[in-house]
């Protein structure tokens, strides 16, 4: 009789603060500060009306503290995030040690219309572990009043070597006007990105498959000399500290011929209210040199849930809704089709009024033509376009930046700075047991 | 002649400083120009100074945003808490080693300094696990005391100083006078070190208000103080110059005025000892 | 009551010892003045007294009672500093008031005893000025008015005139010897000016680092000197010392003070050239160089005649005080 009467007030206990808890969980929405994430925080009012049991808390930092804390958060189990806006470049690290929750959507959710090469930089041995909330790659803006009065027409998929010529024939120093706007700035996640993703254009590649620096390699030599000369000759003064912002700025103030850069960056320059050059800019695919693989690289801001959230279903339905079909459709009835995340879903693209936005089909193309798992034209062990996707690459990788910005700066020469890069590269790796 | 000399000199001397002080304060100017530009005039090639169209809409928007408040509430929280904590241990610490000084108060004293000089990644990760066993992530309280063990060298050196500016004879005037040692330290010591002590909690109010490296890595939502708020407005994929200097000057504008307002103090407590 | 004896006490700081086994009796009512060069204990024998520091050994009697270990508070002593000491965040009332309020008078009794205090102090204008307002004699008459109010058994002067110009000092000396003569309370007074000593004390103690050369009045220790470091310290300008050889004396050296030569034409004792002659009007200090001996002082009338470079003799015209290889008077 006794143990009953206890065993009741157990469970009644139990089911009480249950309650509670199931009546105001709230999660933390770790994210950076980008249009599309901002946008999201305004339209929250439609997530609480079908999920009136979830409050969301919201944490926007700038990317690299950003990553910083929730690495550092995942890493000692910390617990402070349920959910956390995680790139292409750690989903495939942070799945591997289990830090992940593995992502399982009802059929409502259509998994199969994530786009292949986005949802392939997300998944480990199958287990999709971020869901895209959305897809960039790069692609080649130019002005093409510029292009016209240079007596050029820029192909849908360009060379290059036409950038090369094109650059020239634009430059107007003079005019204050720089063919080629290209980032400088040393950091794994600016002139690198576009370097490394160049290199694979070149064929050239990071390591082999048994893990080997490559920088001594003649097209690596090939790489950066054209990404030195094409800067160094058309590019704006400065060069080697101008990361996307700068180059950003530039452009929109009508300082640019070309830039090649984020696809993300087609609704800024387009955008007459910032830009001075909206209704001139043009789009093309990233260049390559003929050898099967282009110059651009593949990018996912994705929304994962760490391994050690408490409020795992709580977020999961978040990172459902925000990463829908629905929640697409949610953003084009309030703000128009120009202002959907891009970049994650086919239906998206297949979609007529979609296709009316003029950069759709060229984002649509460019995210095609890059492959995480395959990004260069000889074989690699690692995944990732523009990066690669293990833990000591933040590291190795802003190294490696550092001696490419001083080659540009004209600090020292690009044979220098590819020996200083070949040699920090090898250290690391042995160090790290590779 | 020699006058003369004296007069220009001063004048080389006045002129240098405003342009020194005109330098320093050149950043705040322009962030706080930039936060009433639109993004497109906030970065126009050539930059353009005062001749825009005022605007307050990247106020409005950092409103509609982000709860400022709130931001506002936990560094007021954290700054004021984390000194006054200080304050309790420094105090009593600062007056031994003043008045009662042992053979080793001087190394201690360097010690203490020398924790300043070692980065603070180096202790991030001990010091975040501890948090964490606590359960004090995002939570004030542990911010509260990470930044008075972050401040309290720097505010036991202020006192120490100040405090050695007393001169003993007053204090054994006040003996001699039959104060005992309550009432010396009541009437004599402490109205005497409240100037000292009025500086040294402005100043690391301040340094507690600007630290930017434990309160972004140890809140998230919560406790977030006025720093994350800033650190929400930087982007790297986006010009949002002129939003993020209006979300700037909202986080610097009550210390900005709070450090006005006690210039005088605050003077008087960064150069003792420096001038007698 | 103000009777203060010490009794072999000494004073180390670490392993320096700076007062040697050291006895003397101050009694009620004396005006007591501890002269000697600087760094030779007065301070320190002072703060021993009002209990500043503690005695390394010895013991300290205060009115028949064993105060060795008392607190400072408990001596029932006042004392006034070099540097006046004034609690700089009080207005001089709060400032007299303060001693009185630590002893937990009443604040009639407090009002009534500063304002008689600043009428004599002739401070009673200045009573709500804080200290940083005042003059230097002003700032050095509230620290005795501080002093007095308590009616101490004695007060204890360090140094106190020494922060103030030529012209104040003299006024405030007179001063404070006309508060001695109204007050009566035993005075013990630091200092390491001479005149101050002669002209304020009615005893006189000669510190040598640490060690009393002579206790006496002033004339006394002008008279009779039992050192040669005493008689040299004592009278101005400085008494001449000359070996006893160069006077056919038997003693190790001889002193004879300026004012007891006479400057002559011809014969005198000594012999030499007028290296300077400062003609002051009341007298004239004549300064001549001798062969053999060195220079040697004279204080003679004002009217002489003499000039630098004159040939002149010195005639001894008072008395000579010798004294051996160990500086002691014979
Ligand atoms: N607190 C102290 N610690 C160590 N030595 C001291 C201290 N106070 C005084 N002395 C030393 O004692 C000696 C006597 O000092 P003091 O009494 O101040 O001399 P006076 O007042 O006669 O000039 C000096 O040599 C001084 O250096
Ligand atoms: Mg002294």
């Amino acid at each position: 009789m006794k143990t009953i009467k206890k065993n009741l007030l157990a469970t009644a206990l139990l089911s009480a603060t249950m309650a509670t808890a199931a009546s105001a969980e709230t999660i933390t929405v770790a994210t950076v500060n980008n249009g599309d994430m901002i946008r999201m925080q305004g339209l929250m009012a439609d997530f609480n009306a079908k999920h009136p049991g979830i409050d969301v808390e919201w944490v926007t930092l700038e990317e690299s503290v950003l990553r910083e804390k929730v690495t550092t958060d995942i890493a000692t189990k910390g617990g402070q995030y349920d959910v956390m806006t995680i790139g292409t470049y750690e989903v495939p690290i942070w799945g591997n040690n289990g830090w992940l929750v593995p992502l399982e959507f009802d059929v409502s959710y259509d998994v199969d219309d994530l786009l292949p090469a986005i949802r392939g930089g997300l998944t480990v041995n199958d287990n999709l572990y971020a869901a895209p909330f959305y897809g960039e790659s790069s692609m080649v803006m130019f002005r093409e009043d510029l292009m016209a009065k240079a007596g050029l027409e820029m192909p849908k998929a360009p060379s290059w070597n036409f950038i090369m010529k094109a650059a020239k024939e634009m430059t107007d120093k003079d005019e204050g006007i720089y063919g080629a706007c290209i980032r400088g700035k040393a950091h794994w996640g600016e002139n690198l990105a576009f370097i490394t993703a160049t290199a694979n254009s070149f064929g050239a590649r990071w390591f082999d498959e048994n893990w080997n620096p490559q920088f001594d390699s003649a097209e690596w030599s090939d790489t950066l000399n054209f990404y030195l000369n094409l800067l160094n000759r058309y590019g704006p003064p400065g060069a080697s500290s101008n990361g996307f912002n700068e180059n950003l700025a530039l452009f929109q103030q009508g300082k640019c011929g070309m830039w090649i850069d984020a696809t993300v960056a087609a609704s800024f320059v387009t955008n007459p209210k910032d830009s001075t050059v909206a209704d001139k800019v043009g789009f093309a695919l990233a260049p390559d040199n003929g050898l099967g693989k282009r110059g651009n690289w593949l990018w996912a801001w994705s929304l994962a849930i760490p391994a050690g959230t408490e409020k795992a279903d709580a977020a999961k339905s978040f990172v459902q809704w925000a990463t829908s079909k629905e929640y697409l459709e949610l953003v084009a009835s309030k703000e128009g089709w120009a202002n959907v995340p891009p970049g994650t879903r086919t239906s998206l693209y297949a979609n007529p009024e979609y296709q009316k936005v003029p950069f759709a089909q060229m984002t649509l193309d460019s995210i095609n033509a890059a492959d995480p798992q395959n990004p260069t034209v000889d074989p690699v062990p690692y995944v990732g376009v523009q990066f690669v996707a293990i833990p000591e690459f933040q590291a190795i990788g802003t190294a490696v930046a550092q001696e490419f910005s001083a080659a540009l700066a004209g600090d020292k020469t690009a044979e220098e700075a590819l020996a200083a890069a070949q040699a920090l590269t090898e250290r690391a790796m042995d160090k790290a047991g590779y | 002649m020699a006058r003369q000399q004296t007069i220009s000199n001063k004048l080389v001397w006045t002129v240098l400083a405003w342009i020194l002080g005109a330098t320093i304060f050149f950043p705040i100017l322009w962030t706080v120009l930039t936060s009433f530009k639109t993004e497109a005039q906030a970065i126009s090639i050539p930059p353009v100074m005062f001749d825009f169209d005022w605007t307050f809409e990247n106020y409005e928007t950092v409103q509609e945003r982000s709860n400022y408040s709130r931001h506002f509430w936990n560094s007021v929280v954290i700054s004021v808490g984390s000194t006054l904590l200080g304050l309790l241990i420094a105090v009593p610490a600062a007056w031994a080693m003043a008045f009662v000084p042992g053979k080793r108060t001087k190394d201690v004293l360097m010690w203490m300094l020398s924790t300043k000089m070692m980065p603070a990644v180096g202790v991030m990760i001990p010091i975040y696990l501890m948090v964490q066993s606590a359960g004090l992530l995002d939570s004030k309280t542990a911010l509260v005391i990470i930044m008075m063990l972050v401040n309290l060298p720097i505010i036991i050196w202020m006192l120490y100083t100040y405090f050695k500016e007393i001169p003993g004879d007053i204090l054994e005037a006040a003996r001699m006078d039959g104060a005992s040692l309550k009432n010396e330290i009541i009437y004599v010591l402490t109205p005497m070190a409240v100037p000292g002590i009025a500086s040294t909690m402005l100043l690391n109010v301040i340094l507690a208000w600007n630290e930017a490296f434990w309160t972004l890595n140890l809140t998230a939502a919560k406790a977030a103080p006025l720093t994350a708020f800033i650190a929400s407005y930087s982007s790297p994929e986006g010009l949002f110059y002129a939003k993020l200097s209006a979300a700037s000057t909202m986080a610097i504008a009550p210390i900005l005025i709070m450090g006005w307002f006690s210039q005088k103090q605050l003077v008087r407590g960064l150069t003792f000892g420096a001038v007698k | 009551m103000g009777q203060i004896t010490l009794k072999d006490i000494t004073k180390s700081f670490d392993d320096t010892q700076v007062i040697p086994p050291l006895n003397l009796d101050i009694k009620d009512g004396e005006f007591v003045v501890f002269v000697g060069p600087s760094g030779c204990g007065k301070s320190t024998l002072l703060r021993l007294i009002a209990g500043l520091e503690d005695v390394s050994s010895g013991d300290i009697v205060i009115d028949g009672n064993d105060a060795t270990h008392a607190a400072p508070s408990e001596r029932g002593l006042a004392m006034v500093f070099q540097s006046y000491a004034l609690y700089p965040h009080m207005s001089v009332r709060k400032n007299i008031a303060f001693p009185l309020k630590m002893a937990g008078l009443d604040k009639d009794k407090i009002d009534e005893k500063v304002s008689g205090a600043a009428e004599v102090l002739n401070l009673t204008d200045y009573l709500e000025r804080r200290p940083g307002q005042l003059s230097g004699g002003q700032r050095q008459r509230v620290a005795i008015g501080r002093a007095i109010v308590r009616e101490p058994a004695a007060f204890l002067f360090d140094e106190p005139l020494s922060n103030l110009d030529a012209a104040l000092r003299v006024n405030m000396r007179s001063e404070i010897i006309d508060l001695h003569h109204q007050l009566k309370t035993t005075m013990v007074y630091v200092t390491h000016d001479q005149v101050e000593a002669m002209t304020m004390a009615d005893k006189i103690v000669v510190l040598n680092a640490g060690v009393i050369e002579q206790v006496g009045s002033p004339l006394e220790l002008y008279h009779s000197p039992k050192s040669r470091f005493v008689a040299g310290f004592i009278g101005s300008p400085k008494m001449n010392f000359i070996p006893g050889t160069a006077n056919n004396d038997a003693a190790f050296e001889i002193g004879v003070r300026p004012e007891h030569l006479l400057v002559v034409t011809e014969g005198g004792e000594f012999r030499g050239k007028v290296a300077s002659a400062e003609h002051l009007g009341s007298d004239t200090f004549v300064r001549v160089d001798v062969p053999g001996v060195g220079e040697v002082n004279a204080r003679v009338n004002g009217d002489i005649d003499v000039n630098y470079g004159d040939e002149v003799g010195l005639q001894i015209n008072g008395p000579v005080y010798r004294f051996d290889e160990d500086g002691l008077a014979i």
